[in-house]
């Protein structure tokens, strides 16, 4: 690509070089040879010279001499003139002198000339009065009238004429001696004059010649560089449409690459997203298989504690319980990891008790403490507000993991955990919390990774102190999460101080939740309750079942949606406990259905969602179907009771009211027919029910008729299967009457009771049927 | 190769096999995914030609969601109809549609794996299960 466009530069810089060599050639050669013209100035000059003077060697006009010696007087500048304009070609200066030379002999002959000629007019001057002498002797000769003047004047007269007339034949032999020379001068002149102009016509031949070897040397240079030019342009083109093509292979490449990129790219992040998605749905997935043998097995201790054991099996029992805990602390810690990890996780914003929080945690780990034989103790600065705003769990998380890692690694010395109150700018406080124990301490070299994921100092670490790895990445994230700092400073074997700074707001002591293990005790509402439980996991059912019971609660189980949902046609229930995840059905489509379909109201009966997943990030979606609380598996009867008195404080409703009857749901007595659920199925489309109603009409008369004859021909048993098939449309369409008619015939069959009962039955619901036909042809008509 | 998935309403009354079918078709997930995961639905008044279908094994290589009438007429049950079609393909969903809840506990023994009692709420019930099915496959 850059030598495509190196190319491209060069020769397109070549073809304009040559381009511009060659217009300034052309423009330099318009121009006329200055020199030539000079030259022929210069020998104009010079013929107009000569032919002034010839005039004048025939008028000898001196007027005639003007352009003469106008021309002689320029005629130097133009030679030199001439001269500097072939100072650069020493053989045409050398030409230029010699016509210098020769117009210099040319001006001295024609300077001679014109003497003569002046000469030559003394003497013509001299021959008229020659000829004038001549006259007057002749006159002298003729015989005198007057005696006296012929005798004195004859004498004088003769001797001045001679010697006159000798004189002027000296004059007339010296006249032609000088017209000799001028016709000898005139001759020479004629001769440097030939000669100068066949020195001009050499000279203006030669630079003729000399321009034209130029013009054409300069042709043959045009040429080559034309021919040049020609290449270059030719380069130019070709190597303009390499690159061109070149550009565009590359271009076409770089879209495809990019395209091939981009596919890549989108296949790297739908699978990132489904690898994200399948963690999550694994993650889901594996809490929910997890939390819910765990829920069992914490649920179930916790009941088999409250009945009277021997002291070694209650000490069984709670180790299994706090074993269970345990785990179910491991399966919170890894999905909050998963969360955190995905930024899911939200902060709760409720007013609570720091000290309370505190006490937990030491409550939690003053007995490993002890087994370590370590002092465990905590401190809060008296600065720090009694109730803050925030959330009370995550900050007992953080603390529980730090606690949790100083009593784990400090054997025989010192656990201290404290809150001080770093700022407190009106409602915002910045709390320092800080662990310092006197344990084993962390290497200075491993300091940095000690908050990574599933990181602990050494791998021998899990191997002799257990955990998973996560609590202090867990905590920093959700340090991170509160916009706080963590910083740890530890030496080894000497101990380790962890700091951390978290903003909380100021809280409001009459909102602090209360505790209702204070109050543990099941109201007399609660116990009045008639209670359905959804859940597919056959030991949570059985949970229920055993807490419920103890509490005098009126239970019933489903074992998924679809079932709930028939259960729920036909029994009305105070309250509804429903998992969100179940085969068939889901907890959330099924509460969908029973508020929109069913038109069971809140108040009527509120749903609680359970789920061994926490909901609390799709809870807008779970209240939206119509779901009121939400109880996380496993739960303790703690739990479930407050989550039961949150919903029953909250909507007020009579245990006594009886579920809707689908009889009821009549609008009309006096319709035969109601065609209320037909229309909300078809979604409005009339054509749909008319087709439905010809259905109806079609296959229920069919159904009758077919009644009729089997009632008299005593075949029962088709009879009674066929009004059962005749139930569900005749229903449907609000035929009551029918329905009752035809229910009654199946259970007269099923009894046993006279053939005349039934063929009555038979005839009036034949009768009703025409009635309801003619009702359902009457809709038909007006949808037509 | 686009995943194919037969949608079928076994019921001998037109009238409420067209309400079915006609519940299924107004399916959220059906209506917005037929075309992409080539979702057929299929009614069959007449268990026989039903029985056809399953003999010429057109339901056996794909997933298969049945809604079936218990009482198909002349004595056939629409749980022996759900035998034979998992019988065929073990990928069957079998929705039985019955009349009341005795017979759906008589027939508790059958293979079926929900069971929806034919009554006003039926038909949404049916879409509804149809819908999370969808959802739980493909989306």
């Amino acid at each position: 690509m850059i030598l495509a466009v190196a190319l491209l530069s060069a020769t397109g810089y070549l073809s304009y070089r040559n381009l511009s060599s060659i217009v300034s050639s052309i423009q330099l050669d318009l121009k006329p040879d200055q020199r030539l013209l000079s030259i022929r100035e210069i020998s104009m000059d010079l013929e107009k010279a000569q032919n002034s003077i010839r005039i004048y060697s025939t008028t000898y006009d001196t007027l005639d001499l003007r352009p003469y010696y106008t021309i002689i007087s320029n005629i130097d500048g133009k030679v030199s003139r001439l001269r500097s304009e072939c100072v650069h070609d020493p053989v045409l200066l050398k030409q230029t002198d010699t016509i210098s030379k020769l117009i210099e002999g040319n001006i001295v002959i024609w300077n001679q000339l014109l003497f003569l000629y002046n000469n030559q007019t003394v003497l013509g001057y001299l021959k008229q009065l020659s000829v004038r002498l001549d006259s007057s002797s002749l006159e002298a000769h003729r015989p005198e009238s007057n005696i006296l003047k012929r005798v004195f004047s004859r004498n004088q007269n003769r001797l001045n004429e001679d010697e006159i007339i000798s004189n002027l034949r000296e004059l007339e032999h010296q006249d032609s001696i000088t017209k000799i020379r001028v016709t000898k001068r005139e001759s020479k002149l004629a001769v440097t004059s030939t000669e100068i102009k066949e020195k001009f016509y050499d000279l203006i031949t030669k630079i003729e010649n000399e321009i034209s070897d130029i013009v054409n040397e300069k042709a043959l240079a045009a040429d080559k560089l034309a021919a040049k030019t020609y290449i270059f342009i030719a380069m130019f083109s070709v190597s303009g449409t390499l690159l061109a093509i070149l550009v565009m292979f590359i271009i076409v490449r770089y879209v495809r690459k990019a395209h091939v990129y981009q596919v890549a790219l989108q296949s790297s992040k739908d699978e990132a997203e489904k690898l994200a998605r399948t963690k999550e749905l694994f993650m889901a997935n594996m809490s929910h298989e997890i939390r819910t043998p765990v829920t069992a097995i914490s649920g179930f201790t916790e009941q088999l504690l409250h009945e009277p054991l021997d002291e070694n099996t209650t000490r069984t029992l709670k180790i299994i319980k706090s074993s269970s805990d345990h785990l179910g602390n491991i399966i919170n810690d890894i999905l909050d990891f998963s969360k955190l990890q995905n930024g899911k996780l939200a902060l709760e914003k409720v007013h609570f008790f720091i000290a309370q929080v505190l006490e937990d945690v030491n409550a939690l780990f003053e007995r490993p403490a002890i087994r370590n034989n370590t002092r465990l103790s905590y401190s809060i600065s008296p600065d720090t507000p009694e109730v803050l705003l925030g959330d009370p769990y995550r900050l007992k998380q953080i603390l529980l993991n730090l606690v949790s890692n100083s009593v784990k690694f400090t054997k025989n010395g010192k656990v201290h955990f404290s809150v001080n109150c770093v700022k407190n700018d009106s409602s915002e406080i910045e709390l320092l919390l800080e662990v310092v124990d006197t344990g084993v301490g962390i290497d200075e070299s491993k300091l940095s990774l000690i908050f990574e994921d599933f990181t602990q100092e050494e791998m021998s670490t899990t191997r002799k102190y257990g955990g998973t790895g996560l609590g202090l990445s867990i905590v920093k994230k959700l340090i991170e999460l509160h916009n706080g700092t963590i910083d740890c400073v530890s030496k080894k074997n000497q101990g380790t101080r962890i700091t951390c700074h978290i903003l909380y707001l100021t809280g409001n002591e009459k909102l602090v939740r209360k505790d209702v293990e204070s109050q543990f005790f099941i109201p007399e509402e609660v116990k009045n309750l008639k209670i359905l439980v959804v859940d597919d996991e056959e030991y949570n059912r059985l949970l229920f079942k055993t807490i419920m019971t103890r509490w005098q609660i009126r239970y019933y189980e489903a074992s998924n949606g679809m079932e709930a949902l028939e259960i729920l046609k036909s029994d009305h229930f105070d309250l509804l406990f429903m998992d969100a995840r179940m085969p068939g059905i889901d907890g959330l489509k099924a509460t969908q259905f029973i508020r929109n379909e069913m038109n069971i109201t809140e108040s009527e009966m509120p749903v609680i969602c359970i789920s061994a997943a926490n909901v609390n990030d799709d809870w807008q979606k779970y209240k939206k179907a119509g779901m009121n609380a939400f109880l996380p598996k496993p739960f303790t009867e703690e739990m479930l009771l407050t989550t039961i008195l949150s919903v029953i404080k909250d909507y007020s409703y009579s245990s006594e009211t009886e579920p809707v009857k689908e009889e009821e749901i009549q609008p009309d007595g006096a319709s035969k027919i109601n065609l209320q659920n037909l229309y909300h199925i078809s979604g409005g489309d009339e054509q749909f029910v008319k087709q439905m109603l010809l259905s109806f009409d079609e296959s229920t008369e069919k159904g009758i008729n077919e009644i009729q004859e089997a009632v008299a021909s005593g075949r029962l048993e088709l009879v009674s299967e066929l009004a059962h098939k005749m139930l569900p449309p005749c229903r449907h369409i609000g035929a009551l009457e029918l329905c009752n008619l035809l229910r009654k015939i199946e259970e007269n069959i099923q009894k046993k009771t006279e053939l005349s009962d039934l063929d009555r039955l038979a005839k009036e619901s034949l009768q009703e049927f025409e009635e309801v036909s003619r009702l359902v042809k009457e809709q038909i008509t007006k949808i037509s | 190769m686009k995943q194919k998935i037969n949608i079928l309403v076994v019921e001998d009354n037109i009238y409420y096999n067209n309400l079915i079918f006609n519940a299924l078709q107004q399916s959220t997930h059906f209506v917005q995914k037929k075309v992409k995961y080539q979702l057929i639905l299929q009614s069959f008044v007449d268990y026989s030609d039903f029985m056809q279908k399953i003999e010429s094994r057109e339901f056996a290589d794909n997933d298969v969601v049945a809604f079936v009438d218990y009482n198909l007429g002349n004595g056939i049950s629409g749980a022996q109809m759900i035998n034979s079609l998992k019988k065929e393909n073990s990928n069957t969903l079998a929705v039985l549609l019955s009349q009341s809840r005795t017979i759906e506990e008589r027939s508790i023994k059958n293979n079926y794996d929900f069971y929806v009692i034919k009554d006003t709420f039926a038909p949404a019930l049916c879409r509804l299960y149809l819908d999370q099915f969808i959802e739980n496959k493909f989306l």
